[in-house]
């Protein structure tokens, strides 16, 4: 029984579910409370958190303050409802509300759509200007160690800032279009 | 005597088995939906886009009566979607598995023509096109020109013996390929392979998206590409950004096409960009409104959209 309850105990410290018979028993049996103590310090041993000065009997000592502590007798608030959980199952989300967000589907694109990062831009006026332009028209390099705040650096920072938010918009949209194909494609027969 | 007979026995043969084996383009694209309905086969497929390979493990099977397809990623991030029957299951990292009714998942495919024999024979010139070799069966090109000049032209690669789709090539007006599905290996199956058995069993839970409801907006398009009409329409907010649009949804039976209606914004991206995997983006500003034009169309046919939509 112990060793099973030990097992269990276990579990419980590395973040499963405890039930609450375990609980009760856990209260109650002093031997139950010091193997947990034991698995508790274990694990604290393992992951390297220890105090340099080990106190063993700490929730001993806390149950003893408690003890001290005057009783303080509280209206009894009655079960608020919030235990019943919505089920988990088969939730069906209506589109009814107006400008709703798809909230749960909302990072789905994201993961489809990381190619479209780069864009091809098709308007030849755009694709035609000068890339690679090192040396103003008709006028010579000026020093680049003085340039520091200058009104184009200023400006170009701006420009990049456009650019990237440029960027996000028509991700937006395409990540949409992704979306979209997939929770509005018709049921069609066969 | 005997021998003429003998000669004339064997020309009838082969003769006969010619004729058997010569269908016409139409009589393809229906064995291509048999061949795809009725078989199990699993699959691995590479699909190409401009610069961009990924792979996937495709796998379809009939179990108890029900149809069920099951499509994983090979490289990336994992993530897989199954049907069975009408309910599409995508399971992605980091999200919550959703379920939407369609009878088509909307991932690169073999299944990208099935059921579509109808709308592609409306707006496409169907022609045999020679033979060619494809996860090392020999395959029947078909070819899917378009009518006009609003869509995309396809080239598909059909398993010579069973006509499963093993291979297609999406071409831009200008010939360029656009994107390419291609079977890289093919294994017809006796049963359901044990995948498709175990989620038809496993009933993963997963949200449930309610259909999308009537076609109702205030918006309306003066010019639309032949045979190109609205199935959806609803109004939400993007992801990212979370501006709230006007939203319809568009189709000629082959590919879909998304328009929003926005309110004009500060910064606006340029009219007409085409990305890596060949959508077209086309932006037009109509006085205080920005309309913004998504799909595997033509720039210019995204274009011409944009521009036709009013007010009703």
């Amino acid at each position: 029984m112990v060793g099973e309850n030990k097992q269990q105990l276990s579990e419980y410290i590395d973040d499963l579910a405890l039930s609450d018979d375990m609980l009760k028993q856990l209260a109650e049996s002093g031997e139950l409370k010091q193997t947990f103590t034991h698995y508790q310090l274990i694990g604290q041993a393992m992951r390297d958190e220890l105090p340099p000065q080990i106190d063993l009997d700490f929730s001993a000592k806390i149950a003893a303050a408690i003890e001290l502590e005057p009783t303080i007798i509280a209206p009894k608030v009655s079960q608020v409802d919030n235990a019943v959980s919505a089920p988990k199952q088969a939730k069906i989300i209506p589109f009814i509300s107006k400008f709703s967000q798809y909230g749960i589907a909302a990072s789905v694109a994201a993961a489809l759509v990381i190619g479209v990062q780069q864009l091809n831009i098709a308007d030849s006026s755009i694709a035609a200007s000068p890339v690679l332009q090192t040396v103003p028209m008709g006028g010579f390099v000026s020093p680049v160690s003085l340039q520091a705040n200058t009104q184009s650096a200023v400006q170009q920072r701006n420009e990049q800032q456009q650019r990237i938010e440029r960027r996000r918009q028509v991700n937006a949209y395409i990540q949409d279009h992704v979306l979209q194909q997939r929770i509005k494609s018709e049921v069609v027969d066969k | 005597m005997v021998k003429v007979f003998l000669i004339g026995v064997v020309f009838y043969t082969l003769i006969g088995r010619f004729a058997y084996a010569e269908k016409n383009p139409l009589q393809w694209l229906a064995q291509m939906d048999l061949a795809y309905h009725n078989n199990n086969f699993s699959l691995s497929i590479t699909h190409l886009q401009r610069n961009r390979v990924q792979s996937f493990l495709f796998e379809h099977g009939i179990v108890d009566s029900k149809q069920v397809v099951y499509i994983k990623s090979l490289t990336g991030p994992i993530s897989y979607s199954y049907r069975i029957d009408n309910l599409v299951t995508y399971i992605d990292p980091e999200v919550q598995p959703y379920s939407v009714h369609a009878n088509t998942i909307a991932v690169p495919s073999p299944s990208f023509f099935i059921n579509k024999q109808a709308a592609i024979e409306k707006n496409y010139n169907i022609s045999l096109a020679g033979k060619g070799r494809v996860a090392g069966r020999v395959t029947q090109l078909v070819r899917l020109k378009a009518k006009d000049k609003n869509r995309f032209n396809y080239v598909l690669w059909l398993d010579l013996e069973t006509a499963l789709l093993l291979r297609y090539d999406s071409f831009d007006l200008q010939n360029n390929l656009i994107e390419q599905m291609q079977v890289i290996q093919a294994q017809w199956l006796p049963l359901a392979s044990n995948k498709l058995t175990e989620l038809v069993s496993a009933n993963i839970p997963s949200l449930k998206m309610a259909p999308a409801g009537d076609v109702v907006t205030r918006w309306k398009f003066n010019w639309l590409p032949q045979d190109y009409q609205i199935i959806a329409t609803d109004s939400h907010r993007l992801l990212t950004t979370t501006q709230p649009v006007d939203y319809l949804m568009l189709s000629d039976g082959l590919s879909e096409v998304s328009v929003y209606i926005a309110r004009a914004g500060e910064v606006s991206f340029p009219e007409r960009l085409i990305t890596q995997g060949g959508t077209a983006v086309a932006r037009h500003r109509q006085g205080s409104v920005d309309i913004t034009v998504v799909g595997k169309i033509p720039l210019d046919t995204a274009t011409k959209i944009a521009r036709s939509i009013t007010l009703k």
